[in-house]
């Protein structure tokens, strides 16, 4: 109402606003029509097209994230390790992630065939685990390289190939044009490429699409925590809702769980609440 | 002599001469060659020549050493004046004929069919129409197996990879093709490397050769030239390959499967889920070539509560490997207690939650636990963590069968900074009984960590 200079900035303001929405909401479909007719100019035996990103399992962090893991790129995950030692050590990352990585990509027949790799030379998942994660243990690949220029054409191979729906390794220090290639063997072979680093490289550059950061958290009750801080995150379908804030993850293999009653119902929206039942 | 020649027991070999005989100069003239030919082999043979399968093995029987001949379309001239132990009956019918007084074949064929089937038996009745011409007797004909050797001489001899892969491309190429005319598929072939001074010598041994044996049966020349490309990357040629060989060893009969109808417009998406089965496989040799077999890996669940031999891990083996496994494993093996697990992810649920990384052999560690034996402080590298225990006791007791039997009490636990871990008590041990010479036996082990 009032048309003073006063009121100028903010309507401007405004209207920038709305125009960047509209802009954002025109973008959005025709990435959508494009992706219609790209899909109706394959032939009629083509498999439905790979999807460009995981879900994580947890909505906050897909919100964070404009929607997920990236598939066709390289994925960071920085762990803080604990002084107990061990490398991801007990910090509950995998655990958390897993059960969305586990599933397989494409529907159908070809669901079976791509691989969920792991490659490191010397640690190896338990397979009991993996398949308490609802992991298929047929589409299960464990690769153990000699060392680490071994493990990176082993990564690098893997990725490129396109028989793999996902590589998963824990890595530690690799330079930077070596990540570049991963990064462009993902794009190639349409896998999603996990990298479980040491926290202490959050520093160093990396060509990877998405970077998280996380920590263990304790907690009171059965249920695990986790604290997640994303660093990075390529442009995503919906615009990334981009918060500095570390998330906090809460989850628990076991369905009966149930919250400690002396946990405060009312924290702030940055906690995601979500039981991941196992085999569900 | 002849194209069409079939395998007749062990020790007989029929040859069917009716097309190639009159070129060969007549059957005796055959038969000549033949006896000449096995003689130049070490071998003695008996020939027998007629018009039928049946006939001419009769005759054979009763040539020990030489050669009989039926003349013409109809054997019965010749087999007439033959004992009838030519026909090698079984015991209980040469009994028959020795009660029914007959000597020769002749007298055998004069006798009515219809009593001769009661007093002797259908099938060697049979036998005899099959002999004359009366009943069709079909032979499978023996096919030699399909060889494939060919060298390729490189214009300067080679010490790098690069002109050996290009020679073994084009090798492989052909080879290829003929795989593809002969509706074939590769289990394995050798490249052998012949190097500079061997070639003069001609001896064959202690020359490097290189296995390529994809893990499914293949024809694609890409692969397996991507195969030698890692495996050449692993070794060092010792002198300098003038002459690349390369042989197939194993072929399989395969056929092709369709290819999509629009092959060029789909790309990558538009291949057929076969084709994700054929790229998961190319992989896992391409891994196995370059790292080595024991270094890629399957696992499978196991049927055993102790969570250290709750699974098995398998290295790739290349398809001749597998086949070779399958023959042997039909014998039971001691491997054959562990029975696989089908992985029913319920059952899972039942068992309790697993860590994601186990410590194979699990770790003693200094715990302090309460009075009730749960654990309340983790002592490491001088550090005291207090712990939390979330899930436990999970009692395992088991394994009293083979030896190795475990009684454990498993927790998981979670330390100050949220880190959780997998211990547990060996029961076997009483901690508090102290022996006498002041060593306790570890009561508490880091079994796994919840990644």
């Amino acid at each position: 109402m009032r048309a003073g200079p006063a009121a100028a900035p903010r309507s401007a303001a405004r209207a920038g606003l709305a125009r960047r929405c509209e802009l954002g909401r025109l973008r959005a479909k025709l990435a959508e029509l494009e992706r219609a007719q790209h899909r109706g100019a394959r032939g009629p035996d083509a498999a439905p097209p790979r999807p460009e990103m995981l879900p994580t399992g947890f909505p906050a962090l897909d919100l964070a994230l404009g929607g997920g893991w990236r598939i066709g790129a390289l994925n960071e995950l920085l762990v803080a390790t604990e002084s107990g030692g061990c490398g991801a050590g007990g910090c509950g990352v995998l655990e958390a992630f897993l059960p969305a990585l586990a599933r397989p990509h494409a529907e159908g027949a070809a669901a079976g065939a791509r691989h969920l790799a792991w490659i490191h030379p010397t640690r190896l998942p338990y397979p009991p685990a993996l398949a308490q994660a609802g992991l298929d243990l047929a589409r299960l690949l464990l690769v153990r390289p000699a060392g680490t220029r071994e493990q990176a054409w082993a990564i690098d191979l893997a990725l490129r190939s396109g028989a793999c729906d996902a590589v998963i390794s824990p890595l530690h220090h690799l330079e930077d044009a070596a990540l570049r290639r991963l990064q462009l063997a993902a794009e190639e072979g349409g896998a999603l490429g996990l990298l479980v680093r040491p926290a202490g490289f959050a520093r160093s550059p990396s060509p990877a699409a998405v970077r998280l950061e996380a920590a263990p958290l304790p907690s009171p009750d059965p249920r695990r925590r986790l604290l997640v801080r994303v660093l990075r995150c390529r442009a995503g379908h919906d615009r990334a809702a981009a918060s500095p804030d570390p998330l906090t993850l809460e989850w628990s293999r076991d369905p009966l769980d149930e919250p400690a009653p002396a946990a405060p119902a009312g924290r702030a929206d940055a906690a995601a609440r979500l039981a991941l039942a196992v085999g569900a | 002599m002849t194209p069409d020649v079939a395998l007749d027991g062990s020790g007989a070999l029929l040859l069917e001469t009716g097309r190639t005989a009159h070129f060969l100069g007549g059957e005796r003239a055959l038969a000549a060659k033949l006896r000449e030919l096995a003689r130049r082999l070490g071998f003695e043979t008996a020939i027998g020549v007629a018009a039928t399968p049946e006939a001419a093995r009769v005759l054979a029987r009763a040539a020990p050493a030489g050669e009989r001949f039926a003349e013409g379309d109809d054997p019965r001239p010749a087999l007439a004046p033959l004992p009838w132990r030519a026909l090698d009956p079984p015991a209980a019918i040469a009994d028959a004929f020795a009660f029914l007084g007959v000597r020769t074949i002749g007298e055998l064929l004069r006798l009515p069919r219809a009593g001769l089937a009661t007093r002797t038996s259908v099938a060697f009745v049979q036998q005899l129409q099959r002999m004359l011409g009366e009943l069709p007797e079909p032979l499978e004909r023996i096919a030699p197996p399909f060889r494939f050797e060919r060298a390729l001489e490189l214009p300067a001899a080679a010490t790098h990879a690069e002109p050996l892969l290009a020679a073994a491309r084009r090798l492989l190429e052909e080879a290829a093709a003929e795989l593809q005319a002969g509706d074939r598929a590769l289990v394995s072939a050798t490249i052998t490397l012949v190097p500079l001074d061997r070639r003069r010598a001609g001896a064959q041994e202690g020359l490097p050769a290189i296995e390529l044996a994809p893990s499914e049966p293949t024809r694609d020349a890409g692969l397996l030239l991507r195969m030698l490309g890692h495996r050449l990357e692993r070794e060092r040629l010792a002198a300098p390959v003038e002459i690349v060989k390369l042989a197939f060893d194993h072929v399989v009969p395969r056929r092709a499967g369709q290819e999509p109808l629009f092959p060029g417009l789909s790309g990558r998406e538009g291949a057929r889920d076969r084709d994700f089965e054929r790229d998961a496989a190319a992989l896992r040799d391409r891994l196995a070539v370059r790292l080595g077999e024991a270094r890629v890996l399957r696992a499978e669940l196991l049927d055993d509560h102790r969570p250290e031999r709750a699974f098995r891990l398998h290295p790739h083996a290349s398809a001749a490997r597998r086949a070779a496994a399958a023959d042997a494993a039909s014998s039971d093996g001691p491997d054959a207690a562990a029975r696989p697990l089908a992985p029913r992810t319920a059952d899972h649920a039942a068992a309790g939650a697993r860590p994601l990384e186990l410590e194979a052999p699990p770790r003693p560690v200094l715990v302090e636990a309460d009075e009730t034996g749960r654990p309340r402080l983790l002592r490491t590298g001088g550090r005291a963590r207090v712990l939390r225990v979330v899930r436990g006791p999970e009692r395992i007791a088991s394994g009293w069968w083979d030896g190795a039997d475990v009684e454990r009490a498993y927790f998981e636990v979670e330390a100050e900074d949220g880190a959780r871990l997998w211990l547990f008590r060996d029961l076997t041990i009483d901690p508090a009984r102290d022996p006498a010479d002041g060593t306790r036996p570890a009561a508490w082990y880091h079994h796994g960590t919840f990644l």
